[in-house]
């Protein structure tokens, strides 16, 4: 897998290749929009992270020429313009997600894996982590065999949880799915549903499986 | 930017802006010019009917004195040799209004005339004799050759003298210099009409310079006002009644933005003093770590803590934007058929556990539906719930409801049993970065922004918020939807 990463920023690119090798994804970094469109269009990238303001020709005009030339290579366009009027120019050029800086890497991370993984996700009736096992047919969660006495929020939590093991999930981004609040609300309350859900999940087991990401959010893996 | 510059800026601007139409004292200049003209006109015109007028009919009746005159006199006996008299005597005592006579007989031969007449006068110029000498209808008017003007009448006569072979009476008067009269008198007249047009040309001119001089002198008092002497004010001077009305609204609008900028400058002190605080953690946290070396996990530690400040400032930006993008227009407003109680049961909802966690009961109750935005409102109403959680002792209680009321507005009040906020610190409780002192320690993540948001998003909706308070009580804001306007709702059918 190979990325292609065009930001003017030095410290952003830096990073950013720093975070994908550590996914094991490999990356060039293009510091201006002309450099940038001469890659994509000569490289075969399985996505491209594209800066709107840059040097030469902006991310607009790239992803224009890329969809013009008739290259379909997915972008997901990295960001400080957020209004929505931004938002929607990037995704009806051609951009195939937007995201406003500042962002936290994990949610790039995120999204980068939706996109590459844009085939029909699987719904299995049953997914299981170590010893908890969670029934969607039935909407019933064990663990070790004994049956989780959880409430529908706490349910819906652990079902987002369970579908992408290893996945972090930023606090913004659990109470957006879960509760609907889609703004940056107190974040602090979505520490006390968690706590409230491990305390029934993991608190009476040994191994541990809902873990918090300081400062960035919570995961769902077997360590 | 420097003020000369700022200032230069203005003037070349005003410079290049193209005036539309005249100046206002060249318009007052012409109307004053016209209407001069005008009723000069008018009256000069009246006046020369007038006296032309009055003049004919004198003429008029002077021929008509002289013919009943000469009648009388040629019924007398001696009328022959009296008339020949009065025709010579007569006419040499009369040098200015002079009239001349001629008697025919029947065959048309001059009996008698003034001396000299027959040169000036033929017979034949007459009209056909008329009994009717009274009125002027038999009378014609002639011009000789030379420029001289005679009215000329003709009556049958019936006359002793002449051997009684006398039948008609010829009379012509001499009106040229009337006419003359008449003329100088029209010349005289116009020169008056001009002289009047430039006068009050001039006087306009002078007049409405001076009626807008208090113009030039507030242009003068404007310009000198700048971006740091926004507290000159122009009323204090006496103007004129007319631009009083214009002084106040300039100087009202000078007091509204002397307060918006004095509230930017303080805004822009508080956000710089609002993000010196995270940053300091940051600085400080990383220069600690840095100071020696330290195990993965202290590494870890320090990192996590400062996404927390990252994240504050994140959410520090958002808000901001928020609020910026608010000021600015409606953008972003979506609106939508809202069941308010729905919504109240969620937001509730996610914030039972932190109220539950603080040992604080949360109720919910009464129902309503309306138009507005759904994210906006869960905003407003959990950024109230957030606050009432934070500030209510172990123990108390926060009720969030909903009432719509009888004009289809609707009501949201979120009432907590908290510490209650002082009420000098009240009407201060909107503004941006503005935080009770004594409530700072109780939230140090809190960016003194919730409650801004919350009225920006109440002013999109048309509504508002008001809040009460009683310190150590509790404090309750109430939320006013009015029934979407039109606007809103022509929004949602275009959408």
């Amino acid at each position: 897998m190979r990325i292609l990463i065009v930001e003017d920023e030095d410290k952003t690119a830096l990073h950013l290749k720093k975070g994908l090798a550590e996914m094991n994804i490999v990356s060039d970094v293009s510091p201006n929009g002309i450099d940038g469109l001469a890659l994509a269009v000569k490289g075969d990238y399985d996505l491209i992270l594209l800066d709107v303001m840059l040097p030469g020709i902006d991310g607009w005009e790239v992803v224009k020429r890329l969809r013009d030339g008739g290259k379909m290579t997915p972008v997901i366009f990295l960001t400080a313009r957020d209004s929505v009027d931004d938002r929607i120019t990037g995704l009806r050029l051609g951009g195939d997600d937007y995201l406003a800086k500042p962002f936290a890497f994990s949610e790039l991370a995120a999204r980068i894996q939706t996109i590459l993984r844009r085939s029909p996700v699987l719904q299995p009736d049953l997914l299981r982590v170590a010893d908890l096992e969670v029934n969607f047919f039935a909407h019933t969660a064990m663990r070790g065999g004994k049956r989780l006495d959880l409430t529908q929020k706490e349910f819906a939590l652990i079902d987002l949880l369970i579908r992408r093991p290893g996945e972090v999930f930023s606090r913004s981004r659990i109470a957006e799915r879960i509760w609907n609040m889609d703004f940056n609300s107190d974040m602090k309350v979505v520490d006390v549903h968690m706590r409230n859900l491990r305390s029934k999940v993991d608190d009476p087991f040994e191994i541990k499986l809902i873990h918090a990401v300081r400062g960035v959010g919570y995961v769902l893996e077997e360590r | 930017m420097s003020l000369k510059n700022d200032k230069a800026q203005l003037r070349g601007a005003a410079g290049v802006i193209p005036s539309h139409g005249w100046s206002i004292a060249a318009r007052l200049t012409l109307h004053y010019t016209l209407s001069a003209v005008l009723i000069l006109t008018v009256i000069t015109i009246l006046l020369y009917w007038e006296v032309a007028d009055n003049l004919k009919r004198r003429k008029e009746n002077y021929i008509i004195d002289e013919i009943s005159m000469l009648q009388t006199m040629l019924k007398e006996p001696d009328s022959e040799t009296k008339m020949k008299l009065e025709l010579l005597l007569e006419h040499e005592a009369r040098s200015r209004l002079r009239h001349y006579v001629r008697i025919l007989d029947a065959g048309g031969n001059t009996l008698m005339e003034n001396p000299g007449m027959e040169q000036l006068i033929p017979a034949a110029a007459f009209p056909a004799p008329t009994a009717d000498y009274g009125t002027r209808k038999g009378q014609v008017l002639w011009r000789t050759k030379k420029g001289r003007s005679y009215i000329l009448n003709s009556v049958p006569a019936e006359i002793r003298g002449f051997n009684g072979d006398a039948r008609v009476l010829q009379i012509a008067m001499d009106i040229t210099s009337l006419e003359a009269f008449l003329d100088q008198f029209r010349d005289k007249l116009a020169a008056v009409l001009l002289l009047g047009a430039g006068g009050s040309a001039v006087a306009g001119a002078v007049v409405a310079r001076r009626g807008l001089l208090p113009l030039s002198r507030m242009t003068k008092t404007v310009q000198k006002i700048t971006v740091n002497r926004l507290n000159e004010r122009i009323v204090p001077e006496h103007w004129p009644s007319d631009l009083t009305a214009f002084a106040l609204a300039f100087d009202s609008m000078l007091d509204r933005l002397e307060d918006s900028f004095a509230g930017l400058s303080h805004y822009t002190g508080n956000l710089a003093h609002e993000l010196r605080t995270p940053i300091n953690n940051l600085m400080v946290e990383a220069d600690v770590a840095l100071s020696r070396t330290r195990t993965a996990e202290e590494y870890q530690r320090v990192l996590g803590s400062n996404m927390e400040e990252y994240a504050r400032l994140s959410r520090m930006v958002d808000s901001l934007l928020f609020l910026a993008r608010a000021d600015h227009a409606q953008a972003g407003f979506s609106p939508a058929p809202i069941a308010v109680d729905g919504e109240l049961g969620k937001i509730v909802e996610f914030y039972s556990a932190v109220a539950q966690d603080e040992g604080v009961r949360v109720a919910c109750h009464g129902t309503a539906s309306m138009l507005g935005d759904p994210v906006l409102f869960r905003r407003a109403v959990s950024n109230l719930l957030s606050n009432a959680l934070k500030y209510t002792p172990e123990g108390g209680a926060v009720v969030v409801s909903a009432r719509q009321e009888g004009d289809g507005s609707v009501l949201v009040e979120v009432r907590d049993t908290g510490c209650g906020i002082d009420a000098e610190d009240l009407p201060k409780i909107f503004d941006r970065f503005f935080r009770v002192s004594s409530m700072r320690q109780m939230d140090p993540q809190g960016t003194g922004l919730g409650l801004s948001i919350v009225k920006a998003i109440m002013d999109l909706h048309g509504g508002r918020v008001d809040i009460t308070s009683r310190p150590g009580r509790g404090t309750s804001v109430l939320l006013t939807f009015p029934l979407a306007t039109d606007a809103v709702v022509r929004r949602i059918a275009s959408s």
